[in-house]
Formats: structure tokens, sequence, C-alpha cells
């Protein structure tokens, strides 16, 4: 994954990126994520004890606005991080309703209490269930242990009664593969404290190149069926 | 109490046992991974001082042993085994060695130090200027003291060697040093993990006779044959000391399902895990470094099972830690641990794997 700065995510903003929009034969629905926020990981120097982002009240210090990224040419949008109240969701296996339709990837911004794995739970048209793997570096001084490209690294890390320097608090970029090919129609996320997510962006094949399901198979492929 | 050994009596406070650290540059070897705790941290700046990598000596074992009679308190934790101290029970196959001793002053640390030629220290963080719980938060921790010195003020000083971020080694007043190793250390509702029983002036001694010398691979099969035998072998017999293995695995996770509503219970689960999740992931690195090295492909499936083990690990940590103020999360408890059981089976079937090949050096 490469990750582009905060500027050319900005120029990536002003494009549609909704399930519609063609780019370069992939389509984007960015998940509004607001409804589902309930945990406050942004603090300022007047409400250094509202973070939560782990078991010792750690928050990252505000920044001046939403993180913006494009990472593989996929756009991440956090919600604002300004300390004033809920800016992510911490996992307890809320379920998120998908506009229905094959998808590839989730990409999202995230970050675990600790390196993390656990498993997302895809809800498919059919009625079936399947799950796969997300994984998170630890978000407390960590180095990217599965991959993931940085979506934010501080210099400092707030603590409920000061601000440390010489420790960082990183947000990471990470994708999860969607496996199966079914219609997707929602997603629940793990039931795990410890994963925090800040954006999320499922990403597929744009309408009209297998994005319903037909697979598109050419060359040698052909031959196989 | 006892100390481990009386070598290394005669050095003085700025010149201890080797030039692998140097009090007036500011080079004690330091060694950090963010799965470590400050146990593994400190014992791996003991190793490399003298001249042993860290992943080699302390990656070879693996293994679940629970105490269910410890409250453990202290992020140094981990259940006492063998007669070779918790430097013994970490290096099995190394001639490394450790003992707990107690102070009471400057003049008993100076004195262990010099005898010893630099120790292990217990602290309370809160007293430690460089610690972020500098006057904030008391918890227990390990820094290295390797020497000490007399200012040319008269003014005591020891050198101090922390690791752990912000990471930190220097010469520090020896006020800060002993208020934080004679700390009560309170009960601290800020960290209800690893505050409220004493420090006591705790001094962990090391000795080490390994020599340095490359790893062979007739040594980290005898480490996976240890492993996997301490895996099928353990027990966990009513009125045992120690739950081991399997069968200690076992039972700790009945145990943590029947107690999932009490939250210290499940906290204890966090303090514990630490030590486990650590070994777990130097395993694992080991396992890894030693397959490239010694073209063994089977090694890198014992890695990546022994890192979930790991990950498993900070599922039942971190769903312990949070679960006195996480609604509905403690009856995940049982699924936690039987994540935890399978990844450590998964781990135990490639060890096996592993050992059905055949082992030469290259």
């Amino acid at each position: 994954m490469t990750a582009q700065t905060a500027q050319t995510a900005q120029t990536a903003q002003t494009a549609p990126t909704d399930q519609t929009a063609p780019t370069d034969q992939t389509a984007h629905k960015v998940l509004a994520l607001e409804p589902f926020m309930n945990n406050q990981a942004a603090t300022t120097l007047a409400n250094l004890a509202d973070g939560r982002l782990n078991v010792w009240r750690n928050s990252l210090p505000a920044q001046d606005a939403p993180l913006e990224l494009l990472v593989d040419g996929v756009p991440l949008r956090t919600a604002r991080l300004d300390g004033t109240g809920p800016d992510n969701v911490r996992c307890a296996g809320q379920r998120i309703e998908v506009p229905e339709r094959r998808w590839d990837w989730l990409y999202l911004i995230g970050c675990g209490e600790r390196r993390v794995r656990d498993v997302l739970t895809w809800h498919f048209s059919d009625g079936t269930v399947d799950r796969d793997h997300l994984a998170l570096s630890d978000l407390w001084e960590g180095r990217s242990d599965f991959g993931e490209e940085l979506a934010l690294r501080t210099d400092v890390i707030h603590y409920p009664h000061h601000v440390q320097e010489r420790i960082g608090i990183t947000l990471w970029c990470q994708r999860v593969p969607v496996t199966s090919r079914k219609p997707l129609t929602a997603m629940s996320l793990p039931r795990n404290p410890a994963v925090h997510l800040f954006a999320l962006t499922l990403v597929g094949r744009h309408l009209g190149a297998g994005a319903d399901g037909e697979p598109l198979i050419q060359g040698a492929s052909r031959a196989l069926s | 109490m006892h100390s481990a050994r009386t070598t290394g009596a005669g050095t003085t406070g700025t010149a201890p046992r080797a030039a692998r650290w140097n009090g007036a540059a500011g080079s004690y070897p330091q060694w950090y991974e963010d799965p470590l705790s400050c146990l593994q941290t400190t014992l791996g700046g003991v190793l490399l001082e003298h001249g042993l990598r860290p992943v080699e000596v302390l990656g070879l074992s693996c293994e679940f042993v629970f105490a269910p009679e410890d409250v453990p308190r202290e992020e140094f934790y981990r259940p006492a085994q063998g007669d070779r101290g918790v430097a013994g029970d970490l290096c099995p196959y190394h001639e490394v060695e450790s003992a707990w001793t107690t102070g009471a002053d400057a003049d008993d640390l100076i004195g262990l130090i010099e005898q010893h030629s630099g120790v292990v220290v217990a602290v309370d963080n809160y007293h430690l200027p460089f610690r972020p719980a500098f006057h904030d938060v008391h918890a227990a921790h390990l820094v290295v003291v390797p020497g000490w010195r007399r200012t040319a003020a008269g003014a005591v000083e020891f050198y101090v060697s922390d690791a752990q971020p912000p990471r930190f080694q220097g010469w520090l007043a020896a006020e800060h040093l002993l208020a934080s190793w004679l700390s009560g250390n309170p009960s601290d509702a800020q960290d209800v993990f690893f505050s409220s029983r004493e420090i006591g002036g705790r001094v962990l001694t090391t000795s080490v006779r390994e020599q340095p010398g490359e790893l062979t691979a007739d040594r980290v099969a005898l480490a996976l044959r240890g492993n996997l035998d301490r895996w099928t072998g353990g027990t966990a017999g009513t009125g045992d000391r120690l739950w081991t293995g399997r069968a200690g695995l076992g039972r700790f996770v009945e145990r943590l399902t029947e107690h999932r509503g009490d939250p210290a219970e499940l906290r204890s689960a966090y303090t514990l895990g630490w030590s486990m999740q650590s070994q777990a992931f130097l395993h694992g690195r080991l396992a890894q470094e030693f397959a490239h090295r010694s073209k063994q492909p089977l090694l890198l499936e014992v890695a990546a099972s022994a890192d979930r083990v790991v990950a498993a690990w900070s599922n039942v940590r971190l769903l312990g830690a949070h679960a006195a103020e996480t609604a509905g999360t403690t009856e995940l408890v049982p699924r936690r641990g039987a994540e935890l059981v399978h990844a450590y089976e998964q781990l135990a079937a490639d060890w096996q794997l592993a050992l059905a090949t055949e082992w030469t050096d290259v």
C-alpha cells in the first residue's frame, strides 16, 4: 500500500467517491461512521483526561482537520479529530449496513491497543456469513507489524494530566479482503475493546465491470470454464 | 531471598564488568519491541552486555505457566518455576540465572552493584523523572543499574537504563532512584494493574556464564522438543503450585470463565499474560530468524503460529483490562479463552511437524 500526502488526499476528496464513481475500474464507498462513534481518541490541553484510547487513558493530540488520505487510490476520511467528543468507533460488534453489491476490500484507518488480530464478519445477500482477518499494530509507540502504512504519527502523547514528549501515537492504514464474491449487505465489527476504527471505505470494481457478481475472466483463464 | 552468586566483587562503581557499556559516553545496550515488558527488556540488556543476542536466548522457550495462588501486581510478574530464578526460567537452555534480594539504603544498593557488576532494580515510576508517570501514577517497573559514582561535590549518582519508551539512560541523582526503589507503591486508581504492592528495595541480581556462540540446529531442536514436552506433559492438579502446559491452560481458562464476573480476576490475566505473550513473541521471532538461516521452512510455520499466540494473548489481556468498564465483554471470556487454547495447540502441532523433519546444521 502507498499512502499519499494529505495534500494529495485533499485533491482526491474533490472527486466523487460514491460507489458509482469509476476510478480506474474501481468504485469506492466511504462509510459514514458518525452514528457508531463511541470513543474519544483526541484531546486538547483543556480536556486531557477525556481521552480513552487505552487503559491508561492516553489520547491523541487534537488535529486541525480530519485526516484525509488516498491509499492505493482509495480515499479515507476520518471524522473531526478536534478533541470535542467521540471521534472513532471502539469495536463492540456494531453492524454496519453497506450498499448491496460485490465488494472486494475494506480499507480503513485504525489502531490497536497493543498489536491486535480479530475478525470482521460479512453478511451476504443470500443470508450467509463469513469472516476475514483484521490486523492492527500497536497505537503506543508501535511499529507496523502487519505491513500497514502510517495514517498519522504524533510526536507526543496525551496523558490524563500531562503531555508526554518522545512517545508517539500511530494511526494505521490497513485493509481487509472480502474473500467471498457474494453480494455483501452488511458487516459486523469484532467485539473487541482494543480495536479503534476511524475511517472505513469499501472498494470494488465499478458497476459493469463484474461488480454485480459476474466474474471477469479473460485470456487463458477462460479456457478453464 | 538470596544472592545468586558472589563473583564480580572487586569492581568499582564506575568501571563495571565489560566494555560493552560506558557510563561516561552513555551507551548501555538497550533493546525494546512493543510486545515486551520490562522483564524481558532489562534481561535483554544484561544479555547484550555479555555479548549474547536476546532473541536467541529468550526466544527458545515458549510455554504456559500459571500460579493459581499468586496475585500478580507488577509489570515484571512471572510465576516462579525453577531454582535458577526468573532468568533461569526464561532461559532454560543457557547458563543464565537470577535471584531476588533486597536492600534498604544507598550503601546496600552500591554494595549489590559492586558485588554483581550491576543489577536490575525494581522501581515505582512515580518517583522517576524520566517516566511518563512521574509525580502522577504509582506503577512498578524494572530498570538496569549497571554502575554508580560519586560526583566531585560528593553526591552519589546511579547510572540508570530504561529501554521502555520514552527510553532513558544516564546518571541519576541518588535521591530519585532511592525514592523509587524504596517506595511503598501505594494503591493507585490510575494504574490498578501495577500499583498497591510495595517496591521495598527489591533487586534482581543476574549471573550470565554463557559464552557467546553460534546458535545451532541441535539447540533449537532441543528447545522445540522441550516446549512440546512441557505442553503435552503440563499439569494442573489440585494443590499444584503451578498449572502448566495444555492441562494448565485449560484449567486457567476454566477458572477465568468461572470468575468472569470478578474484575480483579480478569485484570490478573492482563498481568500474567504480558510475560506469556512476550515469550511467544520472542519465540516466533527466533523461529523466523533461524528458519531463514538454517533453511528449515517448517520453522516459519512455527513462527506464524507463535504470532497467533501473541494475538490471542492480546485479546485475552485487553478483554480482562477493560472488562470492568465495558458492558457485555465478560461473556466473551470463554470465546477468547478458546482462541488462546487453539493458538497454543496449533503452535504445538507445528513444533511437532518441525521436529519430524531431519535437523542438521547447515
